[in-house]
């Protein structure tokens, strides 16, 4: 049986390229949750006239459609996911040596993942400093912009922002925002730096 | 006698009386919808119901009243058509901005969802950051919904735009002015250009292992031929037979034609559904 099974192996890499190996050895990673909207199946319909081709979703009630936006996964932003600072505080000024990260966020979620309007705890240069999501690359649902990458705001221990602007658009809904959270965030001051909202 | 002549023939130029003018009868007022551009209260993508199996799982009367909600959004408000790939604006009611409604342009990724839950994505580049909105189409919230520029493409879904490497595409100016679209006699040109990707890493999403392929990327441009050669080969072996899988497919015609007969009868439904209710009240 090994001898075999050996000799099948010897064909088999025979007409292989050394090259695909490495491709074989990535499993193709697609979102647990097939219903979601913004899911990563590819849902493109090219061949023929009037003809709809791929899996689209089954029943689609009018009671699933409420259900789906509340079960958006949306929040996507753990521990030790890199993330960009978009203001202009010193810290951001500062070259990088490895990319700013989280370490911590306060939310009460048993997972520990945040969104935008959560607070964190960033490094950058081995500095420790509290941050204020304001951008994510995760789909956040109806109305509520998605970015194209993960942004933050650097504030004090009094929960004012560092920086004097921020230069890249800002989602519109945390103008009437209240994070109810134990560290103090000045809601007020973060919109008034904002330069424009989407 | 030349002048008798003269006088006889003056006579006769008298009496000459001018044909009358022909009336031309044109044709062109009764030129009919081009067949993929059919006027939005008799068809549209969204009154497509999605394929649900096996047959007795299909509630048509749910389908029929879905329709219906959508006939009367659309009588309030004038909703465009549009194809994934064209370019929109949208304002919005929000109670936090100043002048209590927002704008948003951008283009439109893609188009999805039966009946009322029809969502739709714009994606715009603002300060180097690309944004992208999701909006429900027949939401009462939205204003106005502006066609900037009508455009249709070969794929439905693009979201490989992401990843293009010259984000200029998305790049739309908030103040542009919208251009005039062709008329629905006419048959929309699409669009086949191919765009370049940047250089996508290994561990991001791959478009060129999907199926369908997208048609509006370029793709081969970051691999090698070796690569190419391989990934022909895998897609032989694995993917080549799908487009025939006829489970997969869900042919529409029927249910066009189907829905375009019900729509003919949906307005008379409403003006009566919304009487009684008036009445009851």
């Amino acid at each position: 049986m090994e001898i075999l099974l050996r000799n099948f192996c010897l064909f088999s890499s025979a007409s292989v390229h050394p090259r695909s190996l490495r491709l074989q050895r990535f499993a193709f990673s697609t979102t647990q949750c097939s219903w979601l909207p913004d899911r990563m199946r590819y849902d493109n319909q090219t061949f023929y006239d009037n003809v709809q081709i791929g899996y689209k979703r089954g029943h689609s009630n009018i009671r699933n459609r409420d259900r789906d936006i509340k079960k958006l996964q949306t929040r996507a932003l753990q521990k030790l996911t890199r993330v960009r600072i978009v203001d202009n505080s010193p810290t951001a000024l500062q070259p990088v040596i490895r990319s700013a990260r989280i370490i911590e966020i306060y939310t009460k979620t048993k997972r520990h993942v945040g969104g935008v309007g959560d607070l964190c705890l960033i490094t950058k240069n081995g500095a420790m400093k509290r941050a204020f999501i304001v951008g994510q690359r995760q789909s956040m649902g109806i109305l509520k912009a998605r970015m194209d990458s993960n942004n933050v705001i650097i504030l004090d221990k009094d929960g004012n922002p560092e920086g004097t602007r921020i230069t890249v658009p800002i989602p519109a809904w945390l103008r009437g925002y209240d994070p109810k959270k134990k560290h103090p965030i000045s809601m007020s001051k973060l919109v008034a730096i904002a330069s424009s909202f989407v | 006698m030349n002048m008798s002549l003269l006088r006889v023939i003056r006579r006769l130029q008298s009496s000459f009386v001018a044909p009358q003018r022909p009336t031309l009868i044109s044709t062109d007022a009764e030129k009919p919808n081009v067949e993929g551009r059919e006027d939005a209260n008799l068809f549209s993508f969204e009154y497509i119901p999605p394929q649900v199996q096996p047959e007795w799982h299909r509630n048509k009367l749910k389908y029929r009243l879905e329709r219906m909600d959508c006939l009367r959004r659309r009588q309030a408000i004038d909703i465009p058509e549009f194809y994934p790939g064209s370019i929109l604006a949208v304002t919005v009611a929000d109670n936090y901005a100043p002048g209590k409604s927002m704008r948003f342009a951008g283009r439109c990724l893609y188009k999805d969802g039966f009946g009322l839950g029809c969502k739709f994505v714009l994606r715009n580049v603002i300060d180097n950051e690309g944004v992208e909105k999701m909006y429900h189409l027949f939401a009462p919230y939205i204003q106005k919904v502006e066609l900037l520029r009508l455009e249709k493409w070969i794929d439905t879904d693009l979201r490989f735009l992401r990843d293009a490497a010259d984000q200029s595409i998305c790049e739309i100016d908030p103040n542009m002015q919208a251009e005039s679209p062709l008329p629905k006699t006419e048959e929309l040109p699409v669009y086949k250009g191919k765009i370049r990707l940047r250089e996508i890493a290994m561990w991001e999403f791959l478009y060129h292992k999907q199926w369908p392929r997208p048609y509006n990327a370029y793709l081969e441009e970051h691999f090698i031929e070796e690569e190419l050669i391989e990934r022909e080969k895998i897609h032989w072996q694995t993917q080549s037979h799908l487009k025939y899988d006829i489970c997969k497919h869900y042919d529409v015609t029927k249910i066009k034609a189907e829905i375009m007969d019900e729509m003919k009868d949906n307005r008379h439904r409403v003006d009566v559904a919304d009487k009684k209710i008036t009445a009851d009240a």
